[in-house]
């Protein structure tokens, strides 16, 4: 053993202390330029592109549970930007350009990694999508091709081509499909807006908005109260709660979404692998475990409790695509609350409530757009304008009866 | 009684092509399984457990707030209760699922005029229900139906819950369909009806459950006195 | 598996059983302004606790109400629509000017 190591072990403080990734808490200040609620992946991006970009550092983080611990946690980490809309691909385009440069903009390892994002299609009907899909997805800078079953089996040895008596007759094949370390992005971006001056507070949740003429002017937390310019909301599966304390009604429904993962094994399959028809997508990880995942519960509530019957219903689709799966053993399973909107685009921008500004609505899908919501939220917040990527995502849009419907291109891929 | 080969007729199961060894016979205007060529070789009224392939015998149901009411004035059996179901000596079922849709079938030998009767029960208040060209009819026969049952259907179908003159609509080998319990050759017998599209799949299933009680397909012969 | 009683065919497993949204007043589509119509259609308090809501029994296209509270997924008591519509709900078409009687050819 080396001596150094002997010397921390008699040592009362914590060497590392001062180099820790975040630093230790400290007490709220009564007043903050920006809070934002909710230390998940996209508030902690939010503070950290108002740091970085826009030198605003008065910011607090309030997060009630630990950094990430929400649906950051939890998700099953498929980064793409293979959708259906023109306003969705600039979108998450944007996004996905972000994430292949985080590694290094962090200077930390966010395990990045472009394996391709295969999608089966089993009917001729999703082949027709699955063509839109390509063109808008190629038009607007993502690499998205049409893949017949010769290319499939070429890609995935392992795949059975005839599901559940549903024949795979194409692939759509996003080749920009990606994943990374979901812990380490919220953690990048922590330490990163820490470093510039933003406070996280972990343990801290907003019990209460204060508004006054229509403008918000603090929030109340269990640690107490603190008076702010503005407010970024970005709380995920508790959207509509703490919308609720705003006086804000929102075009949202809580449900869970279950994911599971199994022991590893030697790597066997290299692109994610998604069927809509079969509510189902698969994935290896890094260590060698599959991930799998499908939709989401089929009726709203706040309970993060894991069900029966998905498992059985996964599992046996999960089975129909890779037949050897049967003999693996499920090691982990989860669920996470997803703020789901009629269309499954998010709901972003301006809220009723002056300065109090709304990323919400993410659903199953919103892991991937972290990076360019914290970029967006922070320019709104910073010059007060909506940035054009993000206008058509206003939640006004439900009153003039505008969707941007992703639907069947998000469902059982994220 | 002359043999026939489906194929003749418009109207015939809709898993026809299940019954590879059977005997046909034309009923309603149909093909109707009589039997099947190995059970009547070996001379044998049929096997343990039985399924029977009725999809083709007629039927036609009703629904409305009049549909009571008009069944009791047209002097036939009503069901009291809501999932129950009567059977008359000429052969005549009516089920009542739910409390206002009810269904009129004739079992194989009924001597009842299922088509008068349709026609003499319209009146406002009671609209039709089409359940004979989407749904299948099968018929299970035995001493082990809740014992099969019990391995595709999580309702307790066991005599002393389930009695004869019972119905239940339920999921059964992860379809819908209706299951009751009645008489028929004064045997007791589960009719299943279930959509017309997952017909084969459920046939197969259920032929699979009971292949631990010597359960086979059986013609409609050993389902008439 | 989570067991529903289901009013008319009795507890069954939660896999026989469809979820049909919060039981609400629906505005006069006819009169009601575009903002009231969207909130009807696409809003939700969407909070923790009990809800009213329309469930369906597939296997008998039975639709029945249940309490159910969104947080522990409890469900409380479960009752035949009729204890809350006594009449048929009709639905008047606006009676718009016909296309014919506005062209002048
Ligand atoms: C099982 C599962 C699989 C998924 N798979 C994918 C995928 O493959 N790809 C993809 O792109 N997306 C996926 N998603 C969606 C994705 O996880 C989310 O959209 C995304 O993580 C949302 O990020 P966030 O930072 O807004 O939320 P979160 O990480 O949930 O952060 C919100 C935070 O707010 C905190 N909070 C809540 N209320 C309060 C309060 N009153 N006060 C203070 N703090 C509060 C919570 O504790 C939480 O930490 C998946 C989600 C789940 C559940």
């Amino acid at each position: 053993m080396p001596f150094s190591l002997l010397k921390y072990g008699l040592n009362k403080d914590y060497p590392f202390e001062q180099n820790a990734d975040l630093p230790s808490p400290s007490a709220l200040k009564p007043h903050y330029d920006v809070v934002i609620i909710g230390g998940g992946g996209h508030g902690v991006a939010t503070a950290y592109y108002l740091a970085k970009y826009h030198g605003i550092t008065n910011v607090a983080v309030l997060e009630k549970g630990y950094l990430g611990g929400g649906n950051t946690a939890r998700n099953t980490a498929v980064i793409r930007s293979n959708y259906l809309t023109s306003e969705g691909v600039k979108f998450y385009s944007e996004s996905v350009k972000l994430f292949q440069g985080l590694s290094n903009e962090f200077d930390f390892n966010i395990m990045y990694s472009s394996r391709g994002q295969l999608t089966l299609a089993h009917t001729d009907a999703a082949i027709r999508g699955f063509r839109q899909r390509t063109e808008v997805n190629k038009h607007f800078g993502g690499k998205t091709e049409l893949i017949d079953p010769q290319q499939i089996r070429e890609l995935v040895p392992s795949l059975n081509m005839n599901p559940a008596d549903q024949p795979v007759l194409a692939g759509l094949w996003h080749i920009d499909g990606a994943t990374a370390r979901h812990d380490a992005v919220a953690w990048g971006y922590a330490k990163g807006a820490t470093q510039r001056g933003v406070e996280l507070h972990q343990l801290t949740e907003v019990t209460g908005v204060d508004v006054d003429k229509g403008k918000v002017t603090g929030v109340q937390t269990n640690r107490g109260k603190v008076s702010c310019g503005c407010v970024v909301q970005a709380v995920a599966g508790h959207s509509s709660i703490v919308g609720a304390m705003a006086g804000i009604r929102m075009p949202i429904t809580t449900y869970p979404l279950q994911a599971m993962v199994t022991q590893p094994v030697k790597p066997f399959l290299n692109p994610l692998v998604s069927s809509p028809a079969l509510h189902c997508y698969v994935q290896q990880t890094g260590r060698g475990e599959l991930v799998f995942g499908g939709g989401s519960d089929p009726y709203p509530l706040y309970n993060t409790r894991s069900t029966m019957e998905l498992k059985e219903s996964l599992l046996a689709h999960a089975v129909e695509l890779f037949p050897f799966m049967a003999n693996m053993r499920l090691m982990r399973q989860w669920a996470g609350l997803t703020d789901m909107t009629t269309d499954y685009s998010p709901v972003m921008g301006l809220s009723p409530v002056e300065n109090y500004y709304l990323d919400a609505g993410w659903g199953t899908w919103g892991f991937k757009a972290t990076p360019i919501c914290g970029k967006t939220m922070a320019e709104l917040v910073a010059t007060g304008k909506v940035p054009e990527l993000i206008k058509p995502f206003s939640m006004a849009r439900f009153d003039t009866f505008r969707q941007v419907n992703e639907m069947g291109a998000t469902a059982a891929s994220h | 009684m002359s043999l026939i080969t489906p194929e003749q007729f418009d109207s015939r199961s809709f898993i026809y092509r299940k019954h590879q060894q059977a005997e046909f016979i034309e009923v309603a205007g149909a093909a109707q399984v009589l039997s099947y060529k190995e059970q009547s070789l070996q001379g044998q009224s049929g096997p343990d457990m039985g399924l029977t392939d009725l999809s083709v015998l007629p039927r036609f149901g009703l629904r409305g707030p009049a549909a009571g009411d008009a069944l009791v004035a047209a002097g036939l059996l009503q069901p009291e209760k809501p999932n129950t179901l009567t059977l008359s000596d000429e052969g005549l079922m009516v089920l009542r699922l739910g409390y206002n849709e009810y269904w009129l079938l004739a079992v194989p030998g009924a001597t009842v005029d299922l088509q008068a009767l349709e026609q003499q029960l319209t009146s406002p208040g009671i609209y039709p229900v089409y359940c004979h060209d989407s749904y299948a009819w099968l018929v299970m026969s035995g001493d082990h139906l809740a014992d099969v049952m019990a391995k595709v259907c999580a309702v307790d179908l066991r005599e002393q819950s389930f009695a004869s003159g019972d119905l239940v609509m339920t999921s059964l080998a992860r379809v819908s369909g209706i299951i009751c319990h009645h008489q028929m050759a004064g045997k007791s017998v589960f009719s299943i009806f279930s959509d017309s599209a997952s017909a084969g799949y459920l046939w197969d299933a259920l032929l699979d459950a009971m292949g631990e009680f010597n359960g086979a397909p059986s013609g409609q012969h050993s389902l008439i006195k | 598996m989570k067991i529903i009683n289901c009013p008319l065919n009795g507890p069954r497993n939660s896999s026989e059983f469809v979820h049909g949204g919060e039981v609400r007043q629906m505005p006069d589509p006819n009169n009601c302004t575009d903002k009231e119509w969207a909130d009807y259609v696409f809003y939700s308090d969407n909070q923790i606790g009990v809800v009213t809501e329309w469930w369906l029994h597939a296997p008998s296209g039975y639709w029945f109400i249940a309490e159910r509270h969104t947080g522990s997924d409890e469900i409380l008591r479960t009752y035949d629509p009729s204890e809350i519509y006594t009449s048929r709900v009709e639905f008047k078409a606006k009676v718009e000017p016909s296309a014919s009687e506005e062209v002048t050819v």
